[in-house]
Protein backbone atom coordinates (compact mmCIF):
# COMPACT_ATOMS: atom_id res chain seq x y z
CA UNK A 1 0.00 0.00 0.00
CA UNK A 2 2.18 3.02 -1.18
CA UNK A 3 -0.49 5.64 -1.49
CA UNK A 4 -2.46 7.03 1.05
CA UNK A 5 -5.84 6.73 -1.11
CA UNK A 6 -5.53 3.19 -0.99
CA UNK A 7 -5.74 3.04 2.45
CA UNK A 8 -8.68 4.95 2.73
CA UNK A 9 -10.35 3.08 -0.38
CA UNK A 10 -9.41 -0.05 2.39
CA UNK A 11 -11.60 1.21 4.60
CA UNK A 12 -14.62 1.82 2.42
CA UNK A 13 -17.40 1.20 4.55
CA UNK A 14 -20.30 0.72 2.10
CA UNK A 15 -19.89 -1.39 -1.02
CA UNK A 16 -22.68 -0.68 -3.96
CA UNK A 17 -25.42 -2.76 -3.93
CA UNK A 18 -26.06 -4.52 -7.50
CA UNK A 19 -29.77 -4.66 -6.66
CA UNK A 20 -32.02 -2.97 -9.65
CA UNK A 21 -35.37 -1.44 -8.63
CA UNK A 22 -37.85 -1.44 -11.53
CA UNK A 23 -40.64 -0.30 -9.07
CA UNK A 24 -39.09 2.89 -8.08
CA UNK A 25 -37.59 3.14 -11.82
CA UNK A 26 -42.08 3.01 -12.96
CA UNK A 27 -42.44 5.54 -10.57
CA UNK A 28 -40.14 7.99 -11.49
CA UNK A 29 -41.15 7.51 -15.23
CA UNK A 30 -44.83 7.85 -14.22
CA UNK A 31 -44.18 11.46 -13.27
CA UNK A 32 -43.88 14.59 -15.53
CA UNK A 33 -40.02 14.75 -17.34
CA UNK A 34 -38.14 17.39 -18.80
CA UNK A 35 -40.24 19.67 -20.71
CA UNK A 36 -36.78 19.80 -23.26
CA UNK A 37 -37.27 16.26 -23.77
CA UNK A 38 -39.98 15.45 -26.12
CA UNK A 39 -41.68 12.49 -24.85
CA UNK A 40 -41.30 12.96 -20.87
CA UNK A 41 -43.93 15.15 -20.64
CA UNK A 42 -46.80 12.70 -19.63
CA UNK A 43 -47.33 11.16 -16.65
CA UNK A 44 -48.69 7.93 -16.53
CA UNK A 45 -49.54 7.16 -13.11
CA UNK A 46 -49.38 9.34 -9.93
CA UNK A 47 -46.39 8.94 -7.38
CA UNK A 48 -45.28 10.11 -4.08
CA UNK A 49 -41.86 9.43 -2.82
CA UNK A 50 -40.68 10.04 0.90
CA UNK A 51 -41.43 13.06 2.54
CA UNK A 52 -38.14 13.49 3.18
CA UNK A 53 -37.47 14.12 -0.25
CA UNK A 54 -40.24 16.66 -0.82
CA UNK A 55 -38.89 18.14 1.78
CA UNK A 56 -35.56 18.57 0.62
CA UNK A 57 -37.14 19.72 -2.76
CA UNK A 58 -38.23 22.78 -1.08
CA UNK A 59 -35.18 23.61 0.04
CA UNK A 60 -33.32 23.17 -2.82
CA UNK A 61 -29.96 25.42 -3.96
CA UNK A 62 -29.67 28.77 -2.90
CA UNK A 63 -31.79 28.60 0.31
CA UNK A 64 -28.64 28.31 2.22
CA UNK A 65 -27.07 31.57 1.16
CA UNK A 66 -27.58 33.01 4.79
CA UNK A 67 -24.99 30.30 6.60
CA UNK A 68 -22.34 32.58 7.14
CA UNK A 69 -22.50 36.02 7.53
CA UNK A 70 -19.60 36.93 9.33
CA UNK A 71 -17.88 40.83 8.79
CA UNK A 72 -15.34 40.61 5.50
CA UNK A 73 -12.29 40.84 7.80
CA UNK A 74 -13.49 38.17 10.59
CA UNK A 75 -13.98 35.89 7.74
CA UNK A 76 -10.41 36.19 6.39
CA UNK A 77 -8.99 36.03 9.63
CA UNK A 78 -11.00 32.72 10.65
CA UNK A 79 -9.55 31.73 6.73
CA UNK A 80 -11.35 28.30 6.13
CA UNK A 81 -8.45 28.12 3.92
CA UNK A 82 -6.31 27.55 6.36
CA UNK A 83 -4.28 24.05 6.80
CA UNK A 84 -3.57 24.09 10.39
CA UNK A 85 0.44 24.12 9.62
CA UNK A 86 1.93 27.17 10.39
CA UNK A 87 4.94 27.26 8.53
CA UNK A 88 2.94 25.37 5.43
CA UNK A 89 1.89 27.56 2.38
CA UNK A 90 -1.53 27.79 2.96
CA UNK A 91 -0.90 29.83 6.38
CA UNK A 92 -2.21 32.95 4.83
CA UNK A 93 -2.85 35.63 7.87
CA UNK A 94 -4.66 38.85 6.26
CA UNK A 95 -3.81 42.15 6.93
CA UNK A 96 -7.12 43.57 8.02
CA UNK A 97 -6.37 47.02 7.13
CA UNK A 98 -5.82 45.95 2.69
CA UNK A 99 -9.52 44.45 3.07
CA UNK A 100 -12.23 45.96 1.09
CA UNK A 101 -15.07 45.16 -1.59
CA UNK A 102 -13.50 45.71 -4.88
CA UNK A 103 -16.19 45.10 -7.44
CA UNK A 104 -19.47 43.58 -7.99
CA UNK A 105 -21.24 41.42 -10.85
CA UNK A 106 -25.07 41.18 -11.30
CA UNK A 107 -26.45 38.09 -11.59
CA UNK A 108 -30.09 38.24 -12.86
CA UNK A 109 -32.29 36.37 -10.32
CA UNK A 110 -30.14 36.54 -7.62
CA UNK A 111 -28.40 40.17 -7.31
CA UNK A 112 -25.50 41.99 -6.82
CA UNK A 113 -22.65 39.91 -5.95
CA UNK A 114 -19.91 41.28 -4.27
CA UNK A 115 -16.14 40.65 -4.62
CA UNK A 116 -14.39 41.27 -0.93
CA UNK A 117 -10.43 41.23 -1.37
CA UNK A 118 -7.39 41.57 1.04
CA UNK A 119 -3.56 40.98 1.15
CA UNK A 120 -1.88 38.41 3.56
CA UNK A 121 1.13 39.03 5.88
CA UNK A 122 2.79 35.58 3.58
CA UNK A 123 2.56 37.72 0.41
CA UNK A 124 -0.83 35.77 -0.88
CA UNK A 125 -4.41 37.42 -1.38
CA UNK A 126 -7.47 36.85 0.10
CA UNK A 127 -10.79 36.33 -1.77
CA UNK A 128 -14.43 36.06 -1.05
CA UNK A 129 -18.11 36.17 -2.33
CA UNK A 130 -20.87 38.07 -0.92
CA UNK A 131 -24.63 37.28 -1.54
CA UNK A 132 -27.07 40.45 -1.10
CA UNK A 133 -28.28 39.25 1.93
CA UNK A 134 -24.88 38.72 3.59
CA UNK A 135 -23.86 35.45 3.07
CA UNK A 136 -20.60 34.08 1.69
CA UNK A 137 -20.43 32.08 -1.30
CA UNK A 138 -18.66 28.43 -0.68
CA UNK A 139 -19.39 28.22 2.87
CA UNK A 140 -21.58 25.32 3.87
CA UNK A 141 -24.64 24.88 2.35
CA UNK A 142 -24.57 28.01 -0.20
CA UNK A 143 -24.42 27.45 -4.01
CA UNK A 144 -23.66 24.79 -6.17
CA UNK A 145 -19.75 24.52 -5.90
CA UNK A 146 -16.73 25.98 -5.95
CA UNK A 147 -13.80 27.44 -3.59
CA UNK A 148 -14.22 28.17 -0.19
CA UNK A 149 -13.32 31.74 0.86
CA UNK A 150 -10.10 32.53 2.19
CA UNK A 151 -6.68 33.39 1.95
CA UNK A 152 -4.81 32.00 -0.57
CA UNK A 153 -0.99 31.78 -1.48
CA UNK A 154 -0.36 32.95 -5.20
CA UNK A 155 -0.12 30.59 -7.73
CA UNK A 156 3.89 31.33 -8.21
CA UNK A 157 3.77 30.57 -4.43
CA UNK A 158 1.69 27.17 -4.99
CA UNK A 159 4.47 26.53 -7.85
CA UNK A 160 7.51 26.78 -5.65
CA UNK A 161 6.61 24.12 -3.95
CA UNK A 162 5.13 21.72 -6.33
CA UNK A 163 4.61 22.16 -10.00
CA UNK A 164 0.98 22.75 -10.65
CA UNK A 165 -0.31 26.04 -12.63
CA UNK A 166 0.82 26.96 -15.77
CA UNK A 167 1.37 31.24 -14.85
CA UNK A 168 -0.41 32.66 -16.98
CA UNK A 169 -1.27 36.39 -15.39
CA UNK A 170 -3.90 35.60 -13.99
CA UNK A 171 -4.53 33.93 -10.26
CA UNK A 172 -8.19 33.63 -9.44
CA UNK A 173 -11.01 31.06 -7.59
CA UNK A 174 -14.81 30.48 -9.41
CA UNK A 175 -18.19 29.44 -6.87
CA UNK A 176 -21.20 29.26 -8.78
CA UNK A 177 -24.62 29.57 -8.32
CA UNK A 178 -27.45 27.59 -9.56
CA UNK A 179 -30.99 29.35 -9.90
CA UNK A 180 -32.14 26.47 -12.17
CA UNK A 181 -35.39 25.54 -9.23
CA UNK A 182 -36.62 29.30 -9.79
CA UNK A 183 -36.28 29.35 -13.56
CA UNK A 184 -33.13 31.07 -13.88
CA UNK A 185 -29.53 29.95 -14.39
CA UNK A 186 -26.76 28.42 -13.28
CA UNK A 187 -24.01 30.80 -13.02
CA UNK A 188 -19.74 30.61 -12.94
CA UNK A 189 -18.06 33.62 -10.94
CA UNK A 190 -14.94 34.05 -11.60
CA UNK A 191 -12.70 36.31 -9.14
CA UNK A 192 -9.25 36.76 -8.75
CA UNK A 193 -6.36 38.99 -9.89
CA UNK A 194 -4.67 39.96 -13.20
CA UNK A 195 -0.65 39.48 -12.66
CA UNK A 196 -0.12 40.21 -16.17
CA UNK A 197 2.76 41.86 -18.28
CA UNK A 198 1.52 45.38 -16.89
CA UNK A 199 -1.54 46.72 -15.12
CA UNK A 200 -4.08 45.58 -16.59
CA UNK A 201 -8.07 47.73 -17.00
CA UNK A 202 -10.13 45.15 -18.18
CA UNK A 203 -10.73 41.51 -18.73
CA UNK A 204 -12.67 39.84 -21.39
CA UNK A 205 -14.34 36.44 -21.58
CA UNK A 206 -13.45 35.60 -25.83
CA UNK A 207 -16.00 32.62 -25.49
CA UNK A 208 -18.79 34.53 -24.43
CA UNK A 209 -17.61 38.56 -25.50
CA UNK A 210 -18.57 39.24 -22.03
CA UNK A 211 -16.28 42.41 -20.55
CA UNK A 212 -15.50 43.52 -16.96
CA UNK A 213 -13.76 46.55 -15.52
CA UNK A 214 -10.50 45.81 -13.54
CA UNK A 215 -10.18 47.76 -9.58
CA UNK A 216 -6.34 48.83 -8.95
CA UNK A 217 -4.86 47.18 -11.75
CA UNK A 218 -5.30 43.73 -10.98
CA UNK A 219 -8.40 43.10 -9.14
CA UNK A 220 -11.97 41.50 -11.49
CA UNK A 221 -14.79 39.67 -10.98
CA UNK A 222 -16.74 38.14 -13.83
CA UNK A 223 -20.63 36.17 -13.97
CA UNK A 224 -20.55 33.63 -17.09
CA UNK A 225 -24.07 31.62 -17.70
CA UNK A 226 -23.37 28.29 -18.24
CA UNK A 227 -25.89 26.38 -20.13
CA UNK A 228 -24.52 22.49 -19.74
CA UNK A 229 -23.31 22.70 -15.87
CA UNK A 230 -22.37 19.42 -16.59
CA UNK A 231 -19.36 19.75 -19.18
CA UNK A 232 -16.69 21.74 -19.04
CA UNK A 233 -17.79 25.85 -19.75
CA UNK A 234 -15.70 26.79 -22.44
CA UNK A 235 -13.61 30.12 -20.99
CA UNK A 236 -11.00 32.01 -22.42
CA UNK A 237 -10.00 34.74 -20.46
CA UNK A 238 -7.53 37.30 -21.12
CA UNK A 239 -7.08 40.73 -19.82
CA UNK A 240 -5.79 43.95 -21.84
CA UNK A 241 -4.37 47.31 -20.37
CA UNK A 242 -6.22 50.87 -20.64
CA UNK A 243 -4.31 51.17 -24.34
CA UNK A 244 -6.04 47.95 -25.36
CA UNK A 245 -2.83 46.12 -25.52
CA UNK A 246 -3.05 42.33 -24.03
CA UNK A 247 -1.67 41.83 -20.63
CA UNK A 248 -2.31 38.39 -19.80
CA UNK A 249 -4.08 35.11 -21.59
CA UNK A 250 -4.92 32.21 -19.82
CA UNK A 251 -4.89 29.95 -22.39
CA UNK A 252 -0.64 31.17 -22.77
CA UNK A 253 1.97 31.04 -20.51
CA UNK A 254 3.00 34.33 -19.64
CA UNK A 255 6.26 33.94 -20.46
CA UNK A 256 5.05 33.85 -24.34
CA UNK A 257 3.65 37.03 -24.13
CA UNK A 258 6.20 38.79 -23.83
CA UNK B 1 -47.86 15.56 -26.41
CA UNK B 2 -45.39 13.25 -27.73
CA UNK B 3 -45.42 9.68 -29.71
CA UNK B 4 -45.16 6.75 -28.10
CA UNK B 5 -41.77 6.34 -29.69
CA UNK B 6 -39.98 9.36 -28.26
CA UNK B 7 -41.75 8.53 -24.67
CA UNK B 8 -39.93 5.23 -25.19
CA UNK B 9 -36.89 7.02 -26.52
CA UNK B 10 -36.59 9.24 -23.09
CA UNK B 11 -37.43 6.47 -20.92
CA UNK B 12 -34.26 4.22 -22.66
CA UNK B 13 -32.33 7.64 -21.87
CA UNK B 14 -33.25 7.79 -18.50
CA UNK B 15 -32.62 4.04 -17.99
CA UNK B 16 -28.83 4.49 -18.72
CA UNK B 17 -28.70 6.78 -16.05
CA UNK B 18 -30.96 4.81 -13.27
CA UNK B 19 -28.29 2.32 -13.34
CA UNK B 20 -25.50 4.28 -11.26
CA UNK B 21 -28.79 4.23 -8.69
CA UNK B 22 -26.83 1.55 -6.60
CA UNK B 23 -23.91 3.97 -6.82
CA UNK B 24 -25.71 7.02 -5.40
CA UNK B 25 -27.01 5.11 -2.38
CA UNK B 26 -23.98 4.35 -1.55
CA UNK B 27 -22.88 7.09 -1.78
CA UNK B 28 -25.61 8.97 0.32
CA UNK B 29 -25.09 5.81 2.48
CA UNK B 30 -21.15 7.08 3.32
CA UNK B 31 -21.97 10.46 3.80
CA UNK B 32 -24.02 9.78 6.88
CA UNK B 33 -27.97 9.55 5.20
CA UNK B 34 -30.98 8.66 7.55
CA UNK B 35 -32.00 7.72 4.71
CA UNK B 36 -29.96 6.98 1.63
CA UNK B 37 -32.90 5.17 -0.24
CA UNK B 38 -35.09 8.21 -0.47
CA UNK B 39 -31.74 10.46 -1.30
CA UNK B 40 -31.60 7.68 -4.32
CA UNK B 41 -34.65 7.90 -5.13
CA UNK B 42 -35.12 11.45 -5.12
CA UNK B 43 -31.80 11.81 -7.26
CA UNK B 44 -32.92 9.90 -10.08
CA UNK B 45 -36.60 11.69 -9.70
CA UNK B 46 -34.42 14.81 -10.38
CA UNK B 47 -32.29 13.53 -13.03
CA UNK B 48 -35.65 12.41 -14.72
CA UNK B 49 -37.30 15.87 -14.29
CA UNK B 50 -34.06 17.67 -15.81
CA UNK B 51 -32.70 14.65 -18.10
CA UNK B 52 -31.91 16.87 -20.72
CA UNK B 53 -28.65 18.12 -18.47
CA UNK B 54 -27.78 14.78 -17.33
CA UNK B 55 -24.54 13.83 -19.38
CA UNK B 56 -25.75 10.43 -20.23
CA UNK B 57 -22.19 9.30 -21.56
CA UNK B 58 -21.02 10.04 -17.96
CA UNK B 59 -23.99 10.31 -15.85
CA UNK B 60 -22.39 9.92 -12.12
CA UNK B 61 -20.75 12.65 -11.19
CA UNK B 62 -23.89 14.74 -12.08
CA UNK B 63 -25.83 11.73 -9.91
CA UNK B 64 -23.79 12.46 -6.91
CA UNK B 65 -23.36 15.86 -7.41
CA UNK B 66 -27.11 16.06 -6.53
CA UNK B 67 -26.99 13.44 -4.00
CA UNK B 68 -24.60 15.76 -2.00
CA UNK B 69 -26.68 18.70 -2.16
CA UNK B 70 -29.65 16.42 -0.79
CA UNK B 71 -27.31 15.06 1.88
CA UNK B 72 -26.30 18.50 2.80
CA UNK B 73 -29.54 19.77 2.90
CA UNK B 74 -30.62 16.70 5.06
CA UNK B 75 -27.89 17.19 7.66
CA UNK B 76 -28.95 21.08 8.10
CA UNK B 77 -32.52 20.16 8.40
CA UNK B 78 -31.73 18.10 11.04
CA UNK B 79 -29.28 20.76 12.90
CA UNK B 80 -32.02 22.59 13.15
CA UNK B 81 -34.93 20.39 14.12
CA UNK B 82 -31.95 19.84 17.23
CA UNK B 83 -30.96 23.45 17.70
CA UNK B 84 -27.43 22.38 16.94
CA UNK B 85 -25.11 24.21 15.35
CA UNK B 86 -23.89 25.33 11.42
CA UNK B 87 -22.91 22.54 9.46
CA UNK B 88 -19.21 22.13 10.28
CA UNK B 89 -16.89 20.25 8.35
CA UNK B 90 -18.01 17.08 10.58
CA UNK B 91 -20.92 17.33 8.73
CA UNK B 92 -22.17 14.28 5.96
CA UNK B 93 -19.23 11.59 6.66
CA UNK B 94 -20.38 8.01 7.84
CA UNK B 95 -17.39 6.70 9.85
CA UNK B 96 -18.76 3.26 10.33
CA UNK B 97 -16.32 0.83 11.14
CA UNK B 98 -13.41 2.82 10.48
CA UNK B 99 -10.15 2.27 11.96
CA UNK B 100 -9.79 5.24 14.89
CA UNK B 101 -7.05 6.32 13.92
CA UNK B 102 -7.71 7.18 9.95
CA UNK B 103 -11.55 8.03 11.24
CA UNK B 104 -9.68 11.53 13.59
CA UNK B 105 -7.56 11.75 10.19
CA UNK B 106 -10.14 12.09 7.92
CA UNK B 107 -12.40 14.65 10.64
CA UNK B 108 -9.04 16.51 10.93
CA UNK B 109 -9.83 17.47 6.82
CA UNK B 110 -12.15 20.71 6.32
CA UNK B 111 -15.50 19.29 5.04
CA UNK B 112 -14.06 20.50 1.11
CA UNK B 113 -10.78 18.05 1.93
CA UNK B 114 -12.17 15.31 2.58
CA UNK B 115 -15.00 15.35 0.26
CA UNK B 116 -11.92 15.21 -2.35
CA UNK B 117 -10.52 12.69 -1.02
CA UNK B 118 -13.86 10.31 -0.25
CA UNK B 119 -15.33 11.04 -4.30
CA UNK B 120 -11.73 9.78 -5.46
CA UNK B 121 -11.12 7.10 -2.29
CA UNK B 122 -14.72 5.38 -2.14
CA UNK B 123 -16.85 6.67 -4.78
CA UNK B 124 -14.11 5.44 -7.40
CA UNK B 125 -14.25 8.73 -9.32
CA UNK B 126 -11.21 10.06 -11.26
CA UNK B 127 -10.26 13.30 -10.27
CA UNK B 128 -11.89 15.03 -13.63
CA UNK B 129 -15.42 13.28 -12.75
CA UNK B 130 -14.83 14.79 -8.68
CA UNK B 131 -13.97 17.88 -10.42
CA UNK B 132 -17.41 18.07 -12.31
CA UNK B 133 -19.55 16.61 -9.52
CA UNK B 134 -17.91 19.68 -7.40
CA UNK B 135 -18.29 22.09 -10.04
CA UNK B 136 -14.50 23.27 -10.04
CA UNK B 137 -12.06 22.92 -12.47
CA UNK B 138 -9.45 19.77 -12.84
CA UNK B 139 -6.64 22.22 -11.82
CA UNK B 140 -8.29 23.44 -8.38
CA UNK B 141 -10.00 19.61 -7.66
CA UNK B 142 -6.12 18.72 -7.97
CA UNK B 143 -4.65 21.14 -5.87
CA UNK B 144 -7.66 20.77 -3.18
CA UNK B 145 -6.57 16.93 -3.54
CA UNK B 146 -3.29 17.51 -3.05
CA UNK B 147 -3.69 19.24 -0.06
CA UNK B 148 -5.84 16.74 1.36
CA UNK B 149 -3.56 14.34 0.88
CA UNK B 150 -0.75 16.00 2.76
CA UNK B 151 -2.76 16.70 5.43
CA UNK B 152 -3.88 13.58 5.96
CA UNK B 153 -0.69 11.86 5.80
CA UNK B 154 0.80 14.43 8.24
CA UNK B 155 -2.50 13.84 10.63
CA UNK B 156 -1.58 9.77 10.47
CA UNK B 157 1.77 10.58 10.85
CA UNK B 158 0.65 12.77 14.28
CA UNK B 159 -1.47 9.47 15.42
CA UNK B 160 1.54 7.41 15.74
CA UNK B 161 0.36 5.25 12.49
CA UNK B 162 3.49 3.64 10.28
CA UNK B 163 3.17 6.02 7.53
CA UNK B 164 7.10 6.00 6.32
CA UNK B 165 5.80 4.32 3.17
CA UNK B 166 2.89 6.52 2.20
CA UNK B 167 4.21 8.01 -0.76
CA UNK B 168 2.21 11.02 -2.47
CA UNK B 169 1.86 10.35 -5.69
CA UNK B 170 0.17 12.66 -8.30
CA UNK B 171 -4.14 13.51 -8.68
Amino acid sequence: MNDILDRVRAANPVQPTSTGNPELFDRIVAGPGDPRMRGAGHSRRRWTIAAVAVALVAVGAGAGWAAVKEDPVSLFRSNPQMDGDPSGLWHQQVIPSSVRQVGSVVVPGAGRVRFWYGQTRQGGWCGALRMPDGGWLGTPGVGAGGIVPGCFPTRRQVNDQDQVYVLNGFDYGEDDIDLRDSGGGFWRITFGRVTGLRPAARVVDLVSGTSVPVTGGSLFVIALRDADPSAQLPVHLVAYDSAGRLVADDHRPLSKLR
Amino acid sequence: MSTPSERQSAEDRFAQVFGHLPAVVAYARRRGSTDPEAVGGETMAIAWRRLADVPVADPRPWLIATARHLVWEEWRRRSRTHAGPEPTADAGFRETGLDPDLERALRSLSYEEREAVLLVAWDDLTPAQAARCLGITAVAFRVRLHRARRRLRTALERTGIESSDLEMGHA
